[in-house]
């Protein structure tokens, strides 16, 4: 092949390789704006891969699976009770944010999902929940639920030794945000300002009134 | 354990938890502390955490090896880190060094207190006394307010902070 066909070929490459990117966005654009898919729970339809059926004991002793409050937009956030710093930190704030949204905050379902179910049993979940914005649900997967879980949800849990005789719990940060049609939609920072929360919050409900 | 050890104190100090000071504060040359504050516990949970602000206006390294109090069973000092977003409670490196001309910030999601088994009675409003145990045999004692669970230490800013 001449110089100049090798040049033809190459930009015919480079052609083949664009036409062929904008029939995949082209493909996924319908699915993306004029679908309307049956509220859907977590991960049920995901197309970031995160989600999926799960099955747990609401400290209100009511059984919550992925469907029990799909088409809400949920917060959620690992945790357990034997976690004195950044737990009860991360339920206080979540607490003053619904405070601030008000009943606004009634459109989303905010969980606590345990980490650590050898210790906390509903009862003492039931107990700790007392001292949050009770809109707050805290679920108690059974230990084999929580391993299936954690690897739907992409969660990270580690149970570390910890002094003599104890343990503590390595657990994904942050609360996780899953918008109304069960789609993670990115995670809020303890330390980030209380207003960009508090923006992030209001687009989560939004996201169900515009589209 | 050198490692480890090293390895704590880096993300020490990533996390901001030690500040240097600015010229206004070098001139004091003591150990102060300067805030105390140790939330309550939300109903059912065995153990608070506690915040300190310890401040080091001398010349010289300082190093904390125990904080004490009669008011409870135990307070250790942890160390959380948020890694890959992942957090983990670690204790944290003792004796607990601060160098000259810093001070030590404790906070939600970085060095704090971690205590356990308080006497009867504690209410939010209230205060506890503190004695904060230094390696040279130096003490000095901290009146802690209580606050409710999940109180944030307020933002403390009087140093150049240098994160
Ligand atoms: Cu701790």
């Amino acid at each position: 092949m001449s110089a100049m066909g090798i040049f033809r070929a190459a930009v015919w490459g480079l052609i083949a390789g664009c036409v062929a990117i904008i029939v995949y966005f082209g493909a996924l654009q319908p699915r993306m704006t004029n679908e309307l898919p049956p509220a859907a729970a977590a991960g049920a339809d995901s197309t970031s891969g995160i989600g999926g059926p799960f099955t747990m004991t609401a400290h209100t002793g009511e059984t919550v699976t992925e469907a029990t409050y799909s088409g809400k937009p949920w917060l959620m956030f690992m945790g357990f009770t034997h976690c004195p710093d950044i737990c009860p930190t991360t339920l206080a704030e979540m607490t003053s944010w619904f405070e601030e949204l008000g009943s606004d905050a009634d459109l989303i379902q905010a969980f606590l999902v345990t980490v650590d179910p050898e210790r906390d049993t509903v009862d003492v979940l039931a107990q700790y929940m007392t001292s949050f914005d009770e809109r707050i649900l805290a679920l108690r997967p059974a230990p084999e639920e929580l391993e299936r879980f954690a690897k739907a949800f992409k969660i990270h849990y580690e149970k570390v030794p910890f002094g003599e005789d104890d343990y503590t719990m390595d657990h994904t940060a942050g609360v996780l945000m899953f918008d109304s049609e069960g789609e993670f939609s990115g995670t809020l920072d303890l330390h980030e300002p209380r207003d960009t929360t508090i923006s992030k919050l209001r687009r989560l409900i939004g996201k169900d009134r515009t589209t | 354990m050198l490692f480890l050890r090293l390895g704590l104190t880096a993300a020490i100090i990533a996390s901001g938890s030690i500040a240097r000071l600015d010229f206004a504060f070098a001139a004091e040359s003591e150990v102060v502390i300067e805030e105390a504050k140790i939330a309550m516990p939300p109903r059912g949970a065995p153990s608070m955490a506690g915040y300190l602000v310890i401040r080091n206006g001398s010349d010289e390294a300082v190093a904390v090896e125990a904080v004490e109090s009669e008011m409870f069973g135990s307070i250790s000092i942890h160390v959380t880190t948020i890694e890959n977003g992942v957090a983990s409670m670690r204790p944290a490196p003792i004796p607990f060094q601060i160098p000259g001309h810093s001070e030590l910030q404790m906070k939600p999601g970085g060095v704090h207190l971690m205590i356990a088994d308080p006497s009867a009675g504690l209410e939010a409003g209230g205060s506890v006394g503190l004695d904060v145990r230094f390696t040279d045999g130096s003490v000095v004692r901290a009146e802690a307010e209580l606050v409710p669970f999940g109180g944030r230490p307020a933002d403390h800013h009087h140093g150049a902070s240098h994160e």
